[in-house]
């Protein structure tokens, strides 16, 4: 894939984008910088079930929104596989890649939270951490 | 097409033969068939042009909704319905140069409703409130993909994400906003009608 088609895809996927009211998203601001304690941290994403960026800590937008739709679709994926397999509802994922591992909880039913962390991070303090969080950001999100 | 006015809404109705002869326009004026690649072009865009079914699209849907789930699928179709919608608001408005600049808006959203029922998407009525900048695109007699859809059964989910990507991107380029729009009725789920409905930011606890 060439990076002119990145580009493009990204464009797409920002073009449609709404922002969340801004009052929120000022509250979600402070909850996600509570995520740089994680030793290791690098970016996180608040996405709407669907996909689209509600706020995020990266330093692009079109990578926000790739990063959305992506933990969107895991999460998705996943109930779908959970309910193959007669196996309840989704509490997290995890992605490990070579460089960074890929953290996705479920923040309500306004929005996922997804976290990048670095490869040598203590990924059961970041779940800790991901899981104090999650039911603020979802009584954030409540008062939309 | 004739707008209706009330004090902040207005209404823009597309009448059967309005529909019949922007059929007429879009298939026959301004498609051409290119013989040697055994392609079609239309309008003069340098991206050819195919007939397809109107279910392949809800296949689109209903194959990535198999995957990923309703939610995440719903929003590559409207990203996907979204660019052709803001394709071709951007285009059309080209063609509106003579109009005044305080009736562009209510003309161009009144093409979108001309283009897409000539193109076979749906015929539409299209309601705009001027106050709330708020738009409500009903089609009485559902959309072509939630009425294909529909043959497959009644469905949990609305089936025309696509189509409220393309009004989505229709109403934006011609009201400049920046708005959502949700499908709130269709076909595919067993109403009479599929209608879209524009809102500032969708909530899922009101899951459509």
């Amino acid at each position: 894939m060439t990076p002119e088609t990145v580009f493009l895809e990204s464009e797409a996927l920002v073009a449609a984008n709404v922002q969340a009211p801004a009052s929120v998203v000022e509250t979600l601001h402070r909850q996600l910088n509570v995520l740089r304690e994680v030793q290791g941290f690098l970016s996180a994403v608040i996405a709407r079930p669907d996909g689209l960026t509600i706020h995020h800590t990266l330093r692009k937008p079109h990578e926000a929104a790739l990063l959305c739709a992506i933990a969107a679709a895991m999460v998705g994926s996943s109930r779908q596989a959970a309910r193959e397999l007669s196996r309840g509802g989704f509490v997290h994922g995890m992605l490990h890649f070579e460089e960074g591992t890929l953290l996705v909880a479920e923040a309500g039913s306004e929005a996922i939270l997804a976290c990048m962390v670095a490869p040598e991070t203590n990924v059961g303090h970041a779940l800790l951490v991901i899981k104090r969080l999650v039911p603020r950001i979802e009584e954030v999100l409540a008062q939309l | 097409m004739t707008p209706e006015l009330t004090s902040a809404k207005q209404r823009f109705d597309l009448t059967e033969a309005e529909s019949l002869q922007e059929f007429e326009r879009l298939s026959k004026e301004l498609l051409e068939h290119n013989a040697a690649q055994g392609m079609n072009y239309w309008a003069g865009s340098p991206s050819p042009a195919v007939l397809l079914w109107a279910g392949r699209i809800f296949d689109f849907l209903r194959v990535l909704e198999e995957v990923v789930g309703f939610l995440p699928a719903r929003r590559h179709s409207y990203l996907v319905g979204y660019r052709s919608g803001r394709g071709g608001a951007t285009l059309s408005r080209q063609f509106l140069q003579a109009v005044p600049e305080e009736e562009v808006a209510g003309q161009l959203l009144k093409m979108g409703g001309r283009v897409l029922a000539g193109a076979g998407w749906g015929r539409c009525a299209i309601e705009l409130d001027s106050e709330s900048s708020g738009v409500r695109w009903e089609f009485p007699h559902g959309t072509a993909i939630g009425l294909a859809a529909r043959q497959e059964g009644v469905r949990e989910n609305v089936a025309c994400p696509y189509v409220a990507g393309i009004v989505a991107g229709w109403s934006n380029v011609a009201l400049g906003t920046n708005l959502e729009v949700r499908e709130v009725e269709c076909v595919a789920r067993g109403e009479d009608r599929c209608v879209f409905e524009s809102t500032d930011y969708i909530r899922f606890n009101d899951r459509r």
